[in-house]
């Protein structure tokens, strides 16, 4: 087992480098320059140059690799050139909220793809099944920024549901004391269950729209994997000998149905955490790493930007490490020690 | 007596397609029955639909069944469980992967505990217990080991003698056995047979014994029903249908096992026709 995580630790390890490799060069196709854009729009060809100078982009391509590779295994993401300030420092300050919105939604979109997956596997071929087809498309064909402006105008607009979308606390609530830096959990622990509410209520709009629209490739797979499961020899023998149908959804279909789930809440957690979640931060004008980096990205701002797809990149290999180790312990039959 | 008595069962698939047609056919206490046939005759769906295991789309149309005196009318299910339990083809994958033996033992002994009486609630260990004992009565030698096993970590043939024990833990009057040695290895294919014949002697049950091979049937039936095309076209005992075959389509079978001995019935010594 100590061998295992060594190698898994190994493997993670040389994941993380090559995504720091391949934004460096991925970056570097981005058009446009960024010390034009950094020195402004009347700046004259030497002022451009000094602010190249400056951000070291007057380099060959190889030297700035270079440096950048040495500042990297120094865990320096570089200055932002928008803001002037450390990279990596203003990434760890806006990753808690995105964690708490990622998280949250990522909680929501398994909940509702297992549910909706295994009602559609017990109603397979029937009505209930073909409600959650319609979900399925309708959610996998709604686009993420109309939905959240229809939903902004009437959920909170109109009918005054959720909070403004304007950050993650309303106008005259302190945040509370850093503990985990999830703003409901830290109100709790604070005992201030006013701030955790409200807290609440701005969190769930932005949450609940990443987490429905995540859902579908859950609920399909959950589907299909708890079909096949329910339809197998094993399922048969439960009911030869007359097992309650509750147990044999659960320890039959569900169990049998959990691997292919896990690799995809992976996936899920990559759209969850940088795909839809940059638009989604920005509608909301939430302080998180995806509203950075939109915002990063509008200015060209080469330092932020490289720094956003490295953490993006980081969580990503940290989530599907982790997952290894799950599915050993969902199915027994996958075993990591012998394992690629 | 007469344990199991099926009369005039018809299966039919959701578009009409007749699989089984007035399907009639009975097993007394002891005695094993086998039906016999091609791939497609419908002897499988015969024997899953006495269970109600027929997959979607496939049902009874018309048919009774009685087991022991009880009489079930048509219903997708025609008759009581656990008084009757079966083993598959395949036995590997009739046994849950994701459960150890000893699990999947315990969870079928908590259910059968429960439905036979309600005060009678015992604790885990003692079913622990009580499956490491089924598990030494159907030939297994390291009962404790197995029992902390998945099914992909034993043989095929270890497997079905999982599932053996798990259908005679029911205490059922019938049992169905569907190609049950069907791609197990000759020695063990002969193991199992013995298995159940002992299983039969000891318990005195009935087994409804569904098979393709009729080495398998001659060595351990007493009567066989020969199906072809969803229809019985002979039922009579094994000497008789043998060595005295009445129906045209018994003889082409009988031809086709003995023009072509399979290597393994040779092997075996199980071969008669």
């Amino acid at each position: 087992m100590l061998t295992t995580t060594g190698k898994r630790a190994g493997v993670a390890l040389l994941s993380i480098l090559g995504v720091a490799v391949l934004t460096f060069f991925i970056t570097q196709l981005l058009p446009g320059d960024p010390a034009r854009i950094a020195a402004g729009q009347y700046a004259s060809a030497d002022q451009v140059a000094q602010v190249r100078a400056k951000y070291g982009l007057d380099q060959s391509v190889p030297v700035q690799f270079a440096q950048y590779m040495a500042d990297f295994f120094r865990l320096d993401l570089g200055t932002s050139i928008r803001t002037d300030q450390p990279v990596r420092d203003e990434l760890t300050s806006r990753l808690p909220a995105t964690l708490e919105l990622g998280l949250t939604a990522l909680l929501i979109a398994v909940l509702l793809g297992v549910g909706l997956g295994v009602t559609a596997a017990v109603h397979r071929y029937r009505i209930g099944d073909r409600l959650v087809q319609i979900f399925v498309v309708l959610a996998s064909a709604t686009a993420v920024f109309w939905i959240a402006l229809v939903a902004i105008t009437t959920l909170v607009n109109g009918w005054g549901i959720f909070n403004s979308p304007t950050g993650r606390l309303p106008r005259g609530f302190a945040p509370p004391d850093h503990v985990t830096g999830l703003y409901v959990v830290d109100a709790l622990l604070a005992g201030d269950p006013q701030t955790a509410g409200a807290a609440l209520r701005t969190l769930l709009l932005p949450a609940l729209l990443l987490g429905v629209l995540a859902s579908p490739s859950i609920v399909k797979i959950v589907r299909s994997a708890t079909i096949r499961a329910l339809e197998s020899d094993f399922a048969r023998t439960s009911r030869s000998f007359g097992y309650p149908a509750r147990s044999i959804l659960v320890q039959d279909g569900l169990r049998n149905s959990l691997l292919p789930v896990i690799t995809n809440v992976g996936l899920v957690a990559g759209f969850v955490l940088a795909g839809g979640d940059v638009i989604i931060e920005q509608l909301f004008a939430w302080p998180g790493i995806g509203g950075y980096a939109y915002s990063s990205l509008q200015e060209n701002d080469l330092f932020a930007l490289r720094g956003y797809v490295i953490a993006i990149g980081v969580a990503y290999v940290l989530i599907n490490t982790a997952l290894e180790f799950v599915y050993g312990w969902a199915d027994p039959r996958v075993n990591l020690a012998e394992g690629s | 007596m007469s344990l199991l008595t099926v009369r005039g069962l018809s299966i039919q698939t959701r578009t009409g397609a007749g699989l089984v047609r007035d399907l009639s056919l009975d097993v007394r206490e002891g005695e094993v029955v086998g039906i016999v046939g091609e791939s497609g005759s419908g002897k499988t769906m015969t024997a899953l639909s006495l269970l109600g295991l027929l997959p979607d789309g496939v049902h009874v149309s018309a048919g009774e069944a009685e087991l022991s005196g009880q009489r079930f009318l048509d219903g997708p299910r025609l008759l009581m469980r656990p008084n009757a339990t079966m083993i598959f083809q395949n036995p590997t994958a009739a046994l849950n992967p994701t459960m150890r033996i000893g699990a999947q033992l315990v969870r079928l002994l908590r259910f059968l505990d429960r439905s036979a009486d309600s005060n009678g609630r015992r604790r885990n260990g003692d079913r622990h217990d009580r499956a490491a004992a089924l598990l030494s009565s159907v030939g297994i030698d390291d009962p404790a080991a197995v029992l902390g096993r998945y099914p992909h970590q034993l043989s095929g043939g270890m497997n079905q003698r999982v599932m053996i024990a798990m259908a005679i833990a029911a205490r059922p009057s019938l049992l169905i056995a569907d190609e049950p040695t069907t791609g197990l290895d000759v020695t063990v294919q002969a193991q199992i047979l013995g298995l159940i014949r002992a299983t039969v002697a000891e318990h005195g049950i009935g087994v409804l014994f569904v098979s393709h091979d009729m080495g398998v049937i001659a060595q351990l039936c007493q009567r066989v029903a020969v199906m072809y095309d969803g229809e019985i076209r002979e039922f009579a005992g094994v000497d008789d249908v043998f060595h005295r075959p009445r129906d045209g389509y018994t003889r082409e079978l009988l031809a086709a096992a003995s023009d072509q001995p399979l290597p393994e019935e040779v092997a075996d010594g199980t071969r008669t026709g």
